[in-house]
């Protein structure tokens, strides 16, 4: 479980921060080389499209707080997607899954019973997740015309299609850490615990795509139908795979009904 | 040996039962389908919660009869898969100690379940 950050302990998570820093770009640069052969550039689809080739599971749970998991069973690792989430979540979630599914020792084979830290293990997956989302969030801050400093995250938010803590995090550590800039820093501490409550309408706004802040809602079982579909046709015999399929559209259509559920 | 042996180890043959689902290739579901025992008793075979021996004798019999096995067979059962297999999660929840999952989010964690004993099946 992820820590909750507040305006409290903010600080002591840039401490955190600076521990882990030099680890987690080794590990984004170490990320780009090998999984991003294709050179994709948008980090939402990067993430996904890694994460899709591990037969990422994409369910809507109906929890504000369940954003994904890494699920180990013996050998085998599925990513899972709460998409039920505003996108901008699921995107965050996505990278903080990869470090699990990549970088995780708490998660190696054989080796996920060893002591690990498990709070500074999360603080490292949301670190190298803000990593590889943001560019130069400070510069971009500072290069936007808006007085209203809401207004200025919520572009960030925009740009690098990622949450609203994130932003402020990203921020914050750059205020303190770089530039001592007192007048951001007083900002961000002022107004980390009151998140916007109507994202979606401060979008519109702004004249904002505000898919960003709503759920997507979608539903995949990470190719395990064509899966089951390839070993029926190898084992045309073998009845119990073609129960299993049919369960296994059974569940699809629950959760289909499950989404119905929400959307009204 | 009796029928009543293993009612009164019901709990051990709750787990045996498990175990030669997970070693067959079933889910659950199919599993109740095969032996036409419903699901919900099926459960309660799994976790030995089955407290009428009538009961008992009927269900384990169709399980015997359909995966050719006699009742020590059933009571000294050795899994074939790796024990260690627990699952683990990494999880991304940043819910406060006292947050309760609503029926409709656990309704979708038990699909959730079966959906990963699937991935176990076809994927391992």
């Amino acid at each position: 479980m992820s820590e909750l950050i507040t305006s409290n302990n903010l600080e002591q998570v840039i401490e955190k921060n600076k521990l882990i820093k030099d680890d987690m770009l080794r590990l984004t640069n170490d990320f780009t080389v090998r999984f991003n052969k294709s050179g994709v550039t948008g980090q939402d689809k990067l993430s996904f499209s890694v994460l899709k080739e591990n037969h990422l599971i994409q369910i809507p749970i109906d929890d504000e707080y369940w954003g994904g998991a890494i699920i180990t069973k013996g050998n085998i690792k599925i990513p899972v997607i709460n998409t039920a989430q505003p996108r901008v979540y699921q995107y965050f979630v996505a990278w903080h899954e990869i470090y699990h599914l990549f970088y995780d020792l708490s998660l190696r084979d054989e080796t996920h019973n060893i002591a690990v830290d498990m709070d500074l293990n999360e603080r490292r997956a949301d670190y190298f997740a803000a990593k590889m989302i943001f560019g130069n969030v400070y510069d971009y801050y500072y290069s936007l015309d808006d007085e209203d400093f809401i207004d200025r995250v919520i572009k960030c938010m925009d740009v690098y299609k990622a949450p609203y803590k994130a932003v402020l995090i990203e921020l914050f550590e750059e205020a303190v850490t770089k530039y001592n800039d007192i007048d951001l820093k007083e900002k961000i501490l002022e107004h980390f615990d009151n998140k916007p409550e109507d994202l979606v309408q401060k979008f519109i706004d702004l004249e904002l795509d505000s898919e960003l802040v709503k759920p997507s809602y979608v539903v995949s079982l990470g190719g395990l139908e064509k899966k089951i579909q390839s070993v029926m046709k190898e084992n045309p015999d073998v009845s119990h795979h073609k129960d299993n399929y049919q369960f296994l559209l059974t569940l699809k259509n629950k959760i289909k009904k499950g989404v119905e559920g929400f959307a009204k | 040996m009796s029928m009543e042996l293993l009612f009164e180890n019901r709990k051990l043959i709750g787990k045996n039962i498990l175990n030669i689902i997970k070693d067959n290739g079933y889910t659950k579901s199919s599993f109740s389908r095969l032996t036409n025992i419903s699901r919900p008793t099926l459960d309660k075979l799994i976790k030995g919660e089955v407290d009428s021996l009538a009961t008992f004798k009927t269900h384990v019999r169709k399980i015997l009869e359909t995966q050719g096995m006699d009742e020590e067979q059933l009571l000294n059962y050795v899994p074939k898969y790796n024990a260690k297999k627990e699952l683990v999660f990494a999880l991304s929840d940043n819910a406060p100690e006292n947050h309760a999952l609503n029926p409709k989010a656990q309704e979708m964690f038990g699909i959730l379940e079966d959906i990963v004993h699937m991935y176990e099946l076809y994927y391992n």
